[in-house]
């Protein structure tokens, strides 16, 4: 019902331009022609339907931008709430397990891979996610590499090196933000 | 390594800070089970891992009592170096935890 | 009746005095016994209508505190009070909470109550979904029967478990799912706790009282906390002569600012302790909060908007207010045990 009349709505709107756009053709010297003239009001449906067919077009391309936007946004934001976490614990924990810092790593890891995919798959640039799988698996690299007693690890030995490449994710979780707003 | 896990070995929901508070206070913490573990973990010159998650949450005069006699007692430095504190939830609670286990009594 | 002591010449006037009073005391007690004489005086109540905006935002919270300690001293009279609210035209569940701190000390001084609910339909809506009428022993309507909305009162000895519902609900409304909220329980305790500590001369005159109500159009949950102490300021200047000299030259708005974000030296003047106020004023801080509202005193402050003044009729006690919604840090974990 609701559609039936959106469509009525629309063809009454588009006659009523044709119409209009017809009128304003015919006033020529301040004065009103009298005489229909075909090729005029042929010039006007042709017109008045190319501007249509656009307008419609870029809703649509719109539209689209702005459900994947609105998908894409929510999951991005929950993965760099999730890593936000680990670098706050990180950032205020003397030792760590190592296992548990990896786990968190891959965790993330795994969950970038699914968004890369929608990426692909809706024609979108996929290279901010790239980048940021790459910083993640360099970082999980560096932590199973470093020195450990019992699968522990001593965090204020590494602190200053943890804190920035943490910060290195993070600055790349922020411009990968930026790209998605030139989505939406 | 030896393991505390609060909401399984203390309580679902802390209290506050000493016995005059309540039940399950900072104080009933840190007499009934944190310094008899750290104690053990000291023995067999190990980590005391801690995992604060779970629960309903912390009033600072819980962890500010329990935590703060355990750096007066065995020293800051020794302590912090021996904890593992996980809080995956609240990351804040280890920062507090720091700051009261040096706070000098 | 009829005194029976006659006096005779051998025994002193003294005596005489000494065994009417003995007679009229013995008369005294079996008339309060006898339950039907206890007392001839019918209880006069007294009635003061409320303003009739009752609420305590910062242009109304003069007018509201002015009716509370009104209250206050009606009852301090060992009269009977009539809360007369037909007038009120919009009522906050801050002040609906304040008054029942007040109704709860009374009461517990053998004050008896009464009242009238407002006319104007929003304002008895409120009155009545916020949970006060269970207080009361009033009729709540139909519709109004149905709410999450809740007011409960503890004691020394309450166990700090009694808000885990309000909270886990309180997440519900505003996230969605029932869940936990550490550093909302945290900052609650915390509150309980010192006014437990502080507030109250006894232990057993220890009374709190927290107020939650849901908005749920909105995805909000209000909370207030009351209790009806000494207050901040005077529970600081408790036993010490210069505090209370100085304060006079002291600006109270700031002084209460600085004991939320900076901390004040513990009373027991122990360095570690005094983290109470602090740690309150630390979920505003992280955002667990919002709209943070500390009445005490003569102090009103309200955080979130930097709002700071004297008030000229003084709240014995401690208010708080403050709310929990989307825009405040999201804390709702899911419930992984089992208490029963």
């Amino acid at each position: 019902m609701k559609k039936g009349r959106a469509i009525l709505i629309s063809i009454v709107c588009f006659i009523g331009g044709v119409l209009l756009s017809y009128i304003a053709s015919q006033y020529v010297y301040f004065k009103m022609k009298t005489e229909i003239s075909v090729f005029d009001m042929s010039i006007s449906v042709l017109g008045l339907a190319i501007g249509l067919y656009i307008a419609v077009t870029l809703e649509r391309q719109k539209n689209r931008g702005q459900n994947f936007y609105s998908y894409v946004e929510s999951k991005f934001d929950l993965l760099w709430q999730d890593f936000i976490k680990l670098s706050d614990v990180l950032d205020y924990s003397p030792n760590m397990e190592l296992t548990e810092i990896s786990k968190s790593l891959k965790g993330i890891y795994k969950k970038l891979t699914p968004l890369k995919t929608i990426f692909v798959a809706s024609d979108y640039d996929e290279k901010c996610i790239i980048a940021i799988e790459e910083k993640i698996s360099d970082f999980d690299e560096y932590i199973t590499g470093l020195e450990s007693n019992n699968n522990v690890i001593n965090i204020d030995t590494f602190r200053d090196k943890i804190t920035s490449k943490c910060n290195e994710i993070n600055e790349c979780f922020a411009s990968s933000y930026k790209s998605l707003n030139h989505i939406s | 390594m030896i393991e505390i896990k609060i909401l399984t070995d203390f309580t679902f929901a802390p209290g506050a800070r000493d016995y005059d508070d309540g039940k399950d206070s900072g104080q009933e913490f840190y007499e009934t089970l944190l310094k008899s573990k750290f104690d053990e973990a000291l023995k067999q010159n190990v980590q005391l891992k801690i995992d604060l998650d779970g629960v309903e949450g912390y009033p600072s005069s819980f962890l500010s009592e329990s935590f703060g006699l355990l750096g007066n007692e065995y020293g800051a430095e020794e302590v912090w170096k021996r904890l593992i504190i996980v809080s995956n939830e609240v990351a804040l609670y280890i920062k507090k935890i720091k700051k009261y286990i040096h706070e000098k009594r | 009746m009829k005194s029976k002591v006659t006096i005779h010449k051998k025994h002193s006037a003294s005596r005489a005095r000494y065994q009417l009073k003995r007679r009229r005391w013995h008369n005294g007690i079996r008339r309060r016994k006898g339950g039907a004489r206890a007392s001839r005086k019918p209880l006069v109540f007294v009635e003061h209508p409320a303003p009739q905006v009752f609420d305590l935002m910062p242009e109304n919270a003069e007018a509201t505190i002015k009716y509370i300690n009104l209250v206050k001293k009606i009852g301090g009279k060992r009269k009977g009070v009539d809360f007369n609210l037909k007038e009120v035209t919009s009522i906050g569940v801050g002040a609906i909470s304040m008054l029942l701190s007040v109704m709860a000390e009374l009461r517990g001084k053998g004050i008896r109550f009464r009242g009238t609910k407002p006319t104007n339909k929003n304002a008895k809506d409120t009155l009545e979904r916020s949970g006060f009428m269970r207080y009361v022993s009033g009729k709540i309507s139909l519709e109004n029967r149905k709410t999450k909305n809740t007011i409960f009162t503890g004691k020394k000895r309450t166990h700090h478990t009694m808000i885990l519902n309000a909270i886990h609900t309180s997440n519900e409304t505003v996230w969605g799912l029932k869940g936990r909220n550490q550093l909302l329980y945290g900052m609650l305790v915390e509150m309980i706790k010192n006014s437990c500590k502080h507030a109250f001369q006894s232990d057993k005159d220890v009374r709190w009282h927290i107020a939650v109500n849901h908005d749920e159009e909105n995805n909000r949950v209000k909370f207030s906390f009351v209790d009806n102490g000494i207050g901040v300021i005077k529970s600081h200047q408790k036993g010490d002569f210069f505090k209370q000299v100085t304060k006079v030259f002291s600006n109270l708005p700031d002084f209460i600012e600085g004991a939320y974000t900076e901390g004040i030296r513990s009373k027991t003047g122990l360095s570690w302790r005094g983290t109470g106020l602090p740690f309150i004023y630390e979920s505003f801080d992280e955002n667990v909060i919002s709209n943070f509202v500390v009445i005490t005193n003569e102090a009103y402050i309200n955080f979130q908007t930097e709002e700071k003044k004297s008030l000229k009729n003084a709240f014995s006690g401690t208010y708080y207010y403050f709310e929990v919604n989307t825009e405040c840090l999201k804390q709702c974990f899911p419930i992984e045990y089992d208490r029963n």
